[in-house]
């Protein structure tokens, strides 16, 4: 009887550390990973959840990829029209000038603009950002929460 | 006793510590490559660092956190941040907000003519700014045949005048008025003023 219960305690003090072993490898190295998800209710109103661009405009928005230009040749998005347009600092009057006519024609065909960068950044902040003070779009201008890596992760887009 | 007072100081330092200085300004100056920044806490270490940008990288010695930012594609005032974990466990988002010196300034951008309205002449003013690598206004030409337009040198080098008139306010329209400039950096080798006759 004695046996039994010290074995039963073994065994519950190993599941434990286990436990605790586990949680240290999730916490030191994986959460940061992990990409939470994306609730549109809890987020500001001009960011979008990806879940968000298929279900409210079937997936057809302009996207503007802010990444940086080797993030960019390494891979993009592969778009059946004149969809997607690289904009970024330090190119930004060129580049913002190529995908202009563009920009411009979404808001006649209800489409917004999603601007995203690589997940944790901020370029696709400063780019929406100088969109909307250029005053030349009207269409409406959201950043994509988890940019890259969630479009990566989503796997619904072409690449 | 004093040695129990001692830990529990100890343990209770770090829940006050923190970054003085979570943000910094920088000026930059033309043809300026990389900056560095220092952040120090005033008493834990630095744990964790995450930088939200590819430009820039970092290296930590106990609470000083330096980053070396590449600012080389910077071309408009622009904030960046990085995110701190001090001992305490705490995440501080540090901001480094550069200001960017303009390589040439424009009275506005977009010239807007209101749909309707008087056709009136509009001066676009162009100035390069002192120390600018831009070193000249060499051409101005328009894609589109809406507006009517002359350029005046006020002083070489310095000071340019465009007057635009649109031909008709009757219909929406918008052109582009491609202003070509004398720079050794090819980025800045153009710029584009957009003419815009609208609602």
């Amino acid at each position: 009887m004695r046996d039994t219960f010290t074995q039963v305690l073994r065994l519950g003090l190993a599941i434990v550390a286990l436990a605790l072993v586990l949680y240290w490898v999730d916490s030191a190295f994986l959460r940061d990973k992990r990409m939470p998800a994306c609730v549109q209710e809890k987020l500001p109103p001009d960011r979008v959840c990806l879940d968000t661009v298929f279900l409210r405009w079937g997936g057809k928005v302009v996207w503007i990829d802010a990444r940086s230009e080797s993030d960019f040749e390494l891979s993009h998005l592969l778009l059946p029209e004149p969809r997607m347009f690289p904009i970024r600092s330090g190119d930004f009057d060129k580049l913002f000038d190529e995908a202009l006519d563009r920009l411009q024609q979404a808001a006649e065909r209800g489409e917004p603009v999603v601007v995203f960068c690589t997940g944790a950044c901020t370029a696709a902040e400063e780019i929406a950002s100088r969109i909307k003070e250029s005053d030349l779009v009207e269409a409406p201008i959201y950043v994509l929460e988890g940019g890259w890596d969630a479009i990566k992760r989503d796997g619904r887009l072409r690449y | 006793m004093k040695g129990c007072l001692t830990v529990m100081l100890a343990a209770a330092l770090p829940a006050w510590a923190g970054f003085p200085e979570p943000v910094q300004q920088i000026s930059l100056s033309y043809g300026q490559r990389s900056v560095t920044v220092v952040y120090r806490t005033d008493g834990s270490a630095v744990t964790k660092v995450k930088p939200l940008c590819d430009c820039t990288k970092t290296t930590v010695r106990g609470s000083e956190l330096t980053a070396v930012v590449d600012v080389s594609n910077f071309d408009a005032d622009v904030e960046k941040q990085i995110e701190a974990t001090t001992s305490d466990g705490k995440v501080t988002r540090l901001t480094m907000k550069f200001r960017v010196p303009p390589v040439v300034v424009f009275s506005e951008n977009p010239i807007t003519w209101k749909l309707g309205g008087p056709a009136e002449t509009r001066r676009l003013q162009i100035t390069l700014p002192k120390g600018s690598p831009v070193t000249a206004v060499e051409q101005a030409g328009l894609t589109g045949h809406d507006f009517d337009y002359r350029t005046e040198k006020v002083k070489e080098g310095r000071e340019y005048a465009v007057y635009i008139t649109p031909k008709s306010t009757a219909k929406s329209c918008m052109n582009r008025l491609v202003l070509r400039l004398r720079s050794a950096d090819p980025r800045y080798v153009q710029r584009v003023i957009y003419l815009r006759v609208k609602k």
